[in-house]
């Protein structure tokens, strides 16, 4: 494509005349005078929300408080990262006692070098295996650690039931199934539990 | 605040060209250029570059009226696409007519951004450089979309001109066309 015929384009764009429009410079001048007068004069005035902009506005906090509780039950949520010391001598299973949610919590200092069991775990690296469970939890009642309840109710159904296929059935782990996925996934929440507190 | 005399010959100059440009956007452009306008008599310091000013501000009118009338009805708006004409004929004859319809149709396909370049610079007469501000390019872009948008046009009329000899060969009327058609 040379030049040329780009200039010729160009010529016969530039013949072509864009209606025109009809403005009055006198009706401009004025229209810009009652505009500023207008602004003058309605400083003072309080702003009045329209109906259509009050329902926005209503609509839009609303929003904004659903989202806000969303996240507020997102980020209070507890993770199996949160592991916090508890009494010495209260059972991991069940958290009726509201007692324990307001002790302070005591962060365990290398528990691995105080507990066999715990290096024996960690010696054995990733178990996910039924024979690792009596361990995970001798360790974790002699440390005193406190699960959160929803895995305090995963340890206590373990116990009892001892079999993870039966726990994953049971009503106990129900209203957790959707984040459990499997019946392993307990005891997969536990080994990096376990991991966790070895790498405090 | 500007007298009149200080305003008409920039709407003599420009609101022909603003409009056309805010046709792009929106269905009633008229509105954006008037309120320009206004605000461009408001103005307590006049800018360096008042025809630059005025496209920057019709621009902004222009895309906020659109979003008002997409609101409205993009529906409506599409129909009125149709009958709005961007052009005046030059004269009564059928001939201009066409012509000013075939432009307006070839320029209506390019793509948005390439098409405010080219009535910015063609009938808005800005320079690249107060075009790439206008539009948030660098100059150097502007230039090449300007470009690139011409030779789009080019093609498509060379394109037209061809099929057009084409059809007339076939039909046999062949008065002039040797000489249109070479």
């Amino acid at each position: 494509m040379n030049d040329d015929s780009i200039k010729a384009t160009e010529e016969r764009l530039h013949s072509l005349t864009p209606r025109p429009l009809e403005l009055d410079a006198e009706a401009v001048l004025a229209a810009a005078r009652r505009s500023e007068n207008d602004g003058d004069s309605t400083e003072s005035v309080p702003m009045v929300l329209t109906l259509r902009q009050g329902l926005s506005l209503t609509a839009a906090c609303i929003v904004g408080m659903f989202v806000g509780s969303i996240l507020t039950t997102l980020l209070m949520r507890p993770t199996t990262d949160q592991v916090t010391a508890a009494e010495p001598n209260q059972s991991p299973v069940g958290d009726s006692d509201s007692s324990n949610r307001d002790a302070e919590p005591e962060v365990i200092q290398n528990p691995a070098e105080s507990d066999p069991a715990l290096v024996d775990f960690a010696a054995r690296g990733d178990s996910t295996g039924e024979r690792a469970l009596p361990d995970v939890d001798s360790v974790l009642r002699r440390n005193g650690f406190r699960f959160s309840l929803r895995q305090q109710r995963l340890v206590g159904a373990t116990d009892s039931m001892g079999s993870m296929d039966k726990i994953a059935t049971s009503d106990v782990v129900t209203s957790d199934r959707n984040e459990i996925g499997s019946p392993s996934e307990p005891l997969h929440r536990r080994d990096r539990l376990m991991r966790e507190l070895l790498r405090m | 605040m500007l007298n009149s005399s200080q305003l008409r010959p920039l709407i003599d100059q420009h609101a022909s060209a603003l409009r056309l440009y805010a046709l792009q956007w929106c269905r009633w452009p008229d509105d954006s250029v008037q309120e320009a306008f206004i605000e461009f008599a408001q103005l307590s310091e006049l800018p360096d570059n008042p025809a630059a000013w005025l496209f920057v501000t019709v621009r902004r009118r222009a895309m906020n009226q659109s979003r008002s009338e997409s609101r409205r009805g993009r529906r409506e708006q599409q129909v009125a696409e149709h009958r709005r004409q961007w052009f005046q004929d030059a004269s009564n004859e059928a001939e201009k007519s066409d012509e000013a319809s075939y432009w307006q149709q070839r320029l209506s396909e390019l793509p948005l951004e390439s098409r405010e370049i080219v009535i910015a610079k063609i009938w808005g007469q800005q320079s690249f450089s107060d075009i790439a501000s206008l539009v948030g390019m660098s100059a150097a872009t502007v230039h090449r979309r300007y470009h690139a948008a011409l030779q789009q046009l080019q093609q498509e009329t060379q394109r037209a001109s061809d099929e057009s000899c084409k059809e007339e060969w076939k039909h046999g009327s062949q008065d002039n066309i040797a000489d249109r058609c070479t």
